[in-house]
């Protein structure tokens, strides 16, 4: 075990703390049984370097850290946050309004009208009245007056015509799928309702007629989360001047997310202002 | 790690990561230097550090540092302590203070080696993981430098 060539590399791991209680114990025992060599024992041990705990590192603090700006709500001044749940509303009220503006393509609209021969007067009428309410909305998001007023006619509108319309609701989804996947036989629907189709283009700049009974449900249940963000922000406890911040910030974000293509179905929404994020939207 | 994590290692760990750097560089200005770089890379990389690894990733990036960037600034300095060496052997009987002049004659590497496992208490293959060495290698080193350090005593204590 400890012997005369390996003993100094025993003193060595003593030192380092690195013997095991056997391997102590067989190192003291050759130790006493050369006295010589304790000072050299002793000379190694006392080579064990000790910490100077007077030296320490001043301020400390400065390189500790704090939360990281982004994504941090605390701290956020109020108007921050009104304008943020604000724009939220304003945000979602557009998805969805885009989403029934999708149905309304161009192709839909044309071949819709074979539908008319079959479906009366009164059910066209209502699609067209429907159809300016949705003008209404996408020409002014965010005027509440107008929205409310709209809102109204559409819903007692709605109710005159209740049992023809549900019908094509139900119907209309349908035709829309099959149409946008094969769109050639156009020209021979536009043929067999000319018409049909006189009387709507007298009344309406849009062709399409009933395909508009079909995103009519949504849209009234679209304006209930813009009168809701219309009341929220009535009741906010903030001063007009605020207000109309809000409104600001609202309008030019929803004048930003119109030119926003159908791709945002697959991602995600953030909005930063300045170099604050203020939230993101996962869809 | 989290933030929490990562401000707990600046408290407990600062002061030692300092002492070990100025030993390595020679002065504390440097020293400062090596902590604040240590601490930065630990926040950069600390999704990737377990707290529980942090003490040893601090120790191993102000390793690099004092050896590798400091090495040649190193040398400079310590000559200059070395040249001092005579009001240590005139004056100085503390044990510690020649300790610290005996260290002088260790070449970088082996003076961190030695730091390591005195100040720190790491044992060798904790030494090799900080360090990049392997286990034996530290054990060689480590001797090496050790009987260096105790023939320093023995000679100091002969002039004494």
């Amino acid at each position: 075990m400890v012997n005369k060539e390996n003993y100094e590399e025993y003193m060595m791991m003593y030192t380092d703390g690195e013997l095991n209680e056997a391997e102590i114990k067989a190192l003291m025992a050759f130790v006493n049984e050369y006295p010589e060599l304790s000072k050299e024992l002793e000379a190694y041990t006392a080579t064990k370097l000790l910490p100077d705990t007077k030296l320490v590192y001043a301020n400390k603090e400065a390189l500790l850290k704090t939360l990281p700006a982004s994504g941090r709500n605390i701290g956020m001044r109020t108007w921050w946050m009104y304008a943020a749940a604000a724009a939220v509303l304003l945000f979602a009220i557009t998805i969805i309004k885009q989403g029934g503006d999708a149905i309304d393509s161009p192709v839909v609209a044309n071949t819709q009208t074979e539908q008319p021969a079959s479906t009366q007067t009164p059910v066209i009428n209502n699609t067209i009245q429907k159809d300016s309410n949705t003008e209404e909305l996408h020409s002014t998001p965010a005027s509440s007056v107008a929205n409310e007023n709209a809102i109204a006619k559409a819903k007692s509108k709605k109710q005159k015509v209740k049992s023809p319309i549900i019908e094509n609701q139900i119907e209309e989804p349908k035709i829309v799928k099959e149409e946008t996947i094969a769109p050639v036989q156009q020209p021979v629907y536009k043929t067999a309702n000319e018409p049909v189709q006189e009387l709507i283009a007298q009344q309406t700049t849009q062709p399409n007629s009933i395909e508009e009974t079909t995103s009519a449900p949504v849209e009234t249940i679209n304006n209930e989360p813009q009168k809701q963000k219309k009341r929220l922000l009535d009741i906010l406890p903030i001063n007009k001047n605020k207000k109309e911040g809000v409104n600001m910030i609202a309008n030019a974000l929803t004048k930003r997310i119109e030119n926003v293509t159908e791709n945002l179905k697959d991602t995600d929404v953030k909005l930063k202002i300045g170099n604050k994020e203020i939230f993101i939207v996962k869809l | 790690m989290e933030l929490n994590d990562y401000n707990n290692s600046v408290k407990e760990w600062a002061d030692a990561l300092f002492r070990f750097a100025c030993k390595c560089t020679g002065n504390e200005e440097d020293a400062r230097d090596v902590v604040q770089n240590s601490f930065e890379v630990l926040w950069q990389k600390r999704e990737h550090v377990a707290p529980a690894k942090a003490k040893a990733f601090l120790f191993q990036v102000a390793y690099n540092q004092s050896v590798d960037n400091y090495r040649k600034q190193r040398r400079m300095s310590y000559k200059e302590m070395v040249d001092d060496n005579r009001s240590v052997l005139q004056g100085q009987s503390d044990l510690k203070r020649v300790l610290e002049r005996a260290l002088t004659k260790l070449d970088e590497q082996a003076r961190a080696l030695v730091l390591l496992k005195d100040y720190e208490g790491y044992n060798y293959e904790e030494i090799g993981q900080i360090t990049g060495l392997n286990e034996s290698q530290v054990k060689v080193y480590l001797h090496r430098a050790r009987k260096v350090l105790k023939d320093y005593l023995v000679s100091v204590e002969h002039v004494i």
